[in-house]
């Protein structure tokens, strides 16, 4: 169990060692071989893990690897979890503020009681489109971290696809689509971290290649 | 590092090994390695691959200090303050 907890960590730590220290990578890994025969296998693979992420900022790799994190972490994921918040907190976002501007002016609260209650019918509907697009925020976030940016599109589209659909079953149903206005702005969010991150890596390989060929 | 340093030193010019200088040292993996990685980039120490003395094993990095690196082993000795000695009896 320690040896395969072990070589676990290590494993982590020599994917996040760079290109330039393949060397070290085997290194360590050879190293912990002799450490476990001692029992001192998991400490030695933690302080590997420890070099590996301090070693992050020294190589481009690893500087996208945290520039990607950091966007996928602090803002598609906190996005997400904000819409996903909205949602246990009883959709604060998807009243229907027309209806009720309506029904105070008017001075009566019973004035369109069947769109109240259609109002109530859509709730689990408009629920689920926004469970759905916090589903492709998750992908669209999981498929950056790995720089697969065709899915990530593909999430992304999907994504501007359900905050439509929101918006427009929100206008229809409630009259009102002001509940849109947070999943969209959070696309935007979304579509702009994805811009900048791939704008990044395509800048580190053009960078890269000029390298090569110089 | 100076620790790092006087233990590369005392194996000149043999070769020693990562988990050795950890024992020796004191150092744990995670200050170990980056030491010898900066201490390797900077031409202090260097590193050749081992043939294991266990059958079945892979073969292992040895470190040992370069000429830069064995004048700047001498010279840290040279600094560092002397052990303090019982004041003498007047």
């Amino acid at each position: 169990m320690s040896a395969s907890l072990s070589r676990m960590v290590m494993a982590v730590a020599i994917a996040s060692l760079g290109p330039h220290r393949y060397g070290w990578k085997l290194a360590m890994e050879a190293e912990l071989e002799e450490v476990m025969a001692e029992g001192q296998g998991l400490p030695f693979a933690t302080g590997c893990l420890l070099t590996a992420w301090r070693e992050l900022p020294a190589h481009v790799e690893g500087r996208l690897v945290l520039a990607s994190y950091t966007l996928v972490l602090g803002l598609i994921l906190p996005a997400a979890a904000l819409l996903l918040a909205g949602v246990f907190a009883g959709y604060p976002y998807l009243l229907a503020y027309g209806t009720q501007a309506t029904s105070s002016f008017a001075g009566s609260q019973m004035l369109m009681p069947w769109l109240n209650a259609g109002n109530a019918a859509a709730m689990p509907a408009l629920t689920l489109i926004v469970l759905l697009r916090i589903a492709s925020d998750v992908l669209a976030a999981w498929f950056a971290a790995e720089r697969d940016w065709t899915r990530t599109a593909a999430a992304q589209r999907f994504g501007a696809a359900t905050t439509l659909t929101l918006a427009t079953s929100a206008g229809l149903v409630l009259l009102d689509a002001t509940c849109a206005l947070l999943p969209a702005l959070t696309l935007v969010l979304d579509v702009l971290a994805v811009a900048l991150l791939r704008r990044l890596y395509i800048a580190a390989e053009q960078d890269h290649s000029v390298g090569q060929t110089t | 590092m100076i620790a790092l340093l006087l233990a590369l030193s005392e194996e000149a010019p043999g070769w020693t090994h990562g988990y050795e200088l950890m024992k020796v040292t004191g150092l744990k993996s995670g200050s170990l390695y980056p030491l010898l990685m900066r201490m390797t980039d900077q031409g202090l120490v260097e590193a050749e691959w081992r043939e294991p003395i266990v059958m079945g094993r892979p073969p292992r990095h040895a470190y040992r200090l370069t000429a830069q690196g064995l004048a700047l082993a001498r010279g840290a000795t040279n600094d560092l303050p002397l052990p303090r000695l019982p004041a003498l009896p007047a």
